[in-house]
């Protein structure tokens, strides 16, 4: 028993990431219809902005000098901000020249961009071949609930997902700026014509989906007290086949993809002998499964949209 | 700014090498040697360490100068990838013409480039791979190695840890390379050979992060493992021995051989990597003649444990050029099978499948964030102790 509930605590953790991820997708493919193959870099990205600005903040005191409350979330806050912007900036410069060509341009050349990032990642950050050590914010605390051990940090970052995962599904549902997005979603053209800048839409899509891979990236990162440069090309790929295997372009889709990629894999490699060699293949045979069979994803695509 | 200086550097540097052919007398003829090594990718600081390595061999036989001709070595970067290792090979041999190359790091890269050496008849030092088909399964004539095969490296592992430490139920662990693969293979034999008991064997795609639904299965076990090997390299092994002191395997030797030989396993691994056991490249001591000339040449990036095998191997080849001149190629091969060499890993003398039968192995530990020899440590000394059976 302790083993199942341990293992599905680690099922749990991977499937966070993979639905920060994959909510992105979901939120870009229903904006303007892209697959942004990059995506996953950019959670790689948020990172290492995390490693650096955390270094800085270190190298000025800021750290030692005042409590974490106060540091944290000024940290969290400088984080998410440099991610969402990077995100944007990918978005004016890559994507928003290709919003009229076919699709497969704008996949083409978010590929593109996601071999340069890794890339420059590699050559421009110092040593950045190597596997680079996370800074660890919580130490060697946890919490024993029986046989059970749970690290301080990886609560925080749990909930912090969960938290963050229940913030959008307000945000898309409640608020002004949910409605446009699901505007801009539902009919680009009509949304303009109530009133709703369609750009300005965009560019917050971006600047929130980018936000939500920055914490995906910080997530990997500490759950794992290291991220290498090319980590993002596979948790793009698992991100978006979590997003189609959801229904892409279904808010809620993304989350229940992710949850069931990241318990296939999980249990798989525990359960099934040898299912570590193959926790991919068995990752993967669901999304083909799918694909074959219910190509619309378990939640039907944009099941609230059409009226 | 730091970009800028980066540029600047790097373009001052192409210029210097652009230039470096020049730089020889004119009078004496010039002779390759190719050198093959990942320069970029995951292994890059390992393959720089070998090839500025290679490059002081070189340039310390051009300064003796006590050979007829200018020797000048060709780089080529295979980026730990078997097509572009087959690319550059294929390069080495036609186009620059090298009378012998010293070359890789990674199994799968030699496995596929011996065969271009072979079509070419260049003669081939490996100076990282440590596969054992490389030199046994087809025994080419042009093929030798200077390093360990996964063989001899397991055996003296499992000899030590078992047989003298008394660790004797194992978990194993691999990646599923052909790297991994001999590995495991080699573990499994050695272990078997020791009469210790195998309680689970796991391979794992490289990449792999998640290693903890693995070892939360290992903690069900009972009785548990006494010791954990890897089979694989660094990033993996890092990864694995931190998720081990997090999900609570404690008082568990973890052990590996070469492909941990990196720091890098012990900065990333950090507190948790103390009193990990490894067979690693032979340790050199600061005060060896390599070292010293290695530091006065000014290189940037350290010489990585795999530098004093490359630098073994070219002075092998220039030895052998030495004797047998450059130009017969099949002659050259036949000279550097039989050579009886000392370099600075000792003597190295090759069997009838062209591999060494001297080791270029040490036994380390992880001491103080640091791989220290077993010989002279705090844990042979008894200041410090390994994991409790």
């Amino acid at each position: 028993m302790t083993h199942f509930l341990e293992v599905s605590f680690i099922a749990l953790m991977l499937s966070s990431t993979y639905i920060l991820i994959a909510v992105g997708f979901t939120l870009f493919f229903g904006a303007i219809n892209i697959v942004h193959f990059a995506h996953g870099d950019v959670a790689m990205l948020g990172a290492f902005v995390a490693i650096i600005l955390y270094g800085t903040a270190d190298a000025l005191g800021l750290i030692g000098g005042s409590p974490i409350w106060v540091w944290a979330p000024l940290l969290a806050a400088a984080i998410a901000v440099a991610t969402g912007g990077l995100g944007l900036l990918f978005e004016r410069t890559i994507i928003k020249p290709f919003r009229a060509s076919p699709m497969l341009i704008t996949l083409v050349a978010t590929v593109a961009l996601g071999i340069i990032v890794r890339e420059s990642v590699r050559l421009f950050y110092p040593q950045g071949s190597n596997p680079q050590v996370f800074p660890n914010l919580f130490g060697q605390s946890g919490i024993r609930l029986g046989e059970l051990y749970f690290r301080t940090g990886h609560l925080v970052m749990l909930g912090l997902s969960l938290l963050l995962i229940i913030a959008m599904i307000l945000l898309i549902r409640r608020t002004r700026i949910g409605l446009s997005i699901r505007a801009v979603s539902q009919n680009i053209e009509a949304a303009s014509l109530s009133g709703i800048n369609p750009d300005v839409v965009i560019m917050l899509t971006f600047f929130i989906g980018s936000i939500l891979a920055g914490v995906a990236g910080v997530l990997i990162g500490s759950y794992y007290s290291m991220i290498k440069f090319d980590v993002g090309l596979m948790y793009g790929i698992k991100g978006f086949s979590a997003a189609v295997v959801g229904g892409l372009g279904n808010f809620y889709g993304a989350i229940l993809g992710g949850l069931t990629l990241g318990v296939i894999e999980t249990f798989a490699s525990a359960y099934v002998p040898e299912g570590m060699a193959y926790k991919d293949v068995y990752a993967f045979l669901i999304v083909i499964f799918f694909l074959v069979f219910k190509p619309s994803g378990i939640l039907a695509e944009k099941q609230y949209e059409k009226v | 700014m730091e970009r800028r200086t980066f540029i600047k550097r790097t373009g001052a540097t192409l210029a210097a090498l652009m230039c470096a052919p020049s730089i020889g007398r004119a009078d004496k003829s010039v002779v390759k040697i190719g050198f093959i090594g990942p320069l970029t990718g995951p292994n890059a600081a390992l393959g720089m360490g070998a090839r500025n390595s290679a490059d002081l061999a070189v340039r310390r036989a051009n300064a003796r100068g006590n050979l007829p001709y200018q020797l000048q070595l060709v780089v080529m970067d295979d980026a730990s990838d078997p097509s572009t290792g087959v690319a550059v090979a294929t390069k080495l041999c036609t186009v620059e013409n090298v009378a012998a190359a010293t070359a890789h790091f990674n199994s799968p890269v030699a496995l596929a480039t011996i065969h271009v050496f072979h079509r070419y008849k260049v003669p081939q030092v490996m100076w990282g791979t440590i596969h054992p088909d490389i030199t046994n399964k087809h025994n080419f004539p042009e093929v030798t190695r200077v390093c360990a095969t996964s063989i001899v490296e397991h055996a003296e592992l499992m000899n030590f840890v078992v047989k003298e430490r008394g660790y004797q139920r194992w978990s194993v662990l691999y990646d599923t390379t052909s790297y991994g693969q001999s590995c495991f293979e080699a573990a499994k034999k050695a272990l078997q050979a020791n009469g210790a008991t195998i309680l689970s064997e796991d391979g794992v795609p490289v990449g792999t992060q998640d290693f903890r639904p693995v070892l939360s299965r290992l903690k069900t076990l009972s009785p548990g493992p006494q010791a954990i090997y890897f089979g694989g390299v660094v990033t993996e092994a890092a990864l694995l021995r931190l998720q081990m002191a997090e999900i609570g395997i404690n008082d568990v030797l973890f052990t590996g051989v070469t492909g941990l030989d990196s720091d890098t396993f012990n900065k990333t691994a950090g507190n948790v990597a103390e009193g990990t056991l490894i067979v690693g490249k032979k340790a050199i001591g600061d005060d060896s003649e390599f070292v010293s000339e290695y530091k006065k040449a000014g290189y940037k990036e350290y010489y990585e444990a795999s530098g004093p095998f490359a630098y073994d191997s070219t002075n092998l080849i220039i030895a052998a050029i030495a004797k047998a001149g450059p130009s017969d190629k099949a002659q050259l091969a036949k000279t550097i099978r039989g050579m009886d060499f000392n370099g600075v890993l000792g003597p190295t003398r090759f069997d009838e499948f062209g591999q060494t039968k001297t080791g270029g192995l040490t036994l380390k530990v992880s001491q103080a964030g640091k791989w220290a020899p077993w010989q002279g440590s705090d844990y042979a000394r008894g200041a410090r102790a390994l994991p409790k059976k």
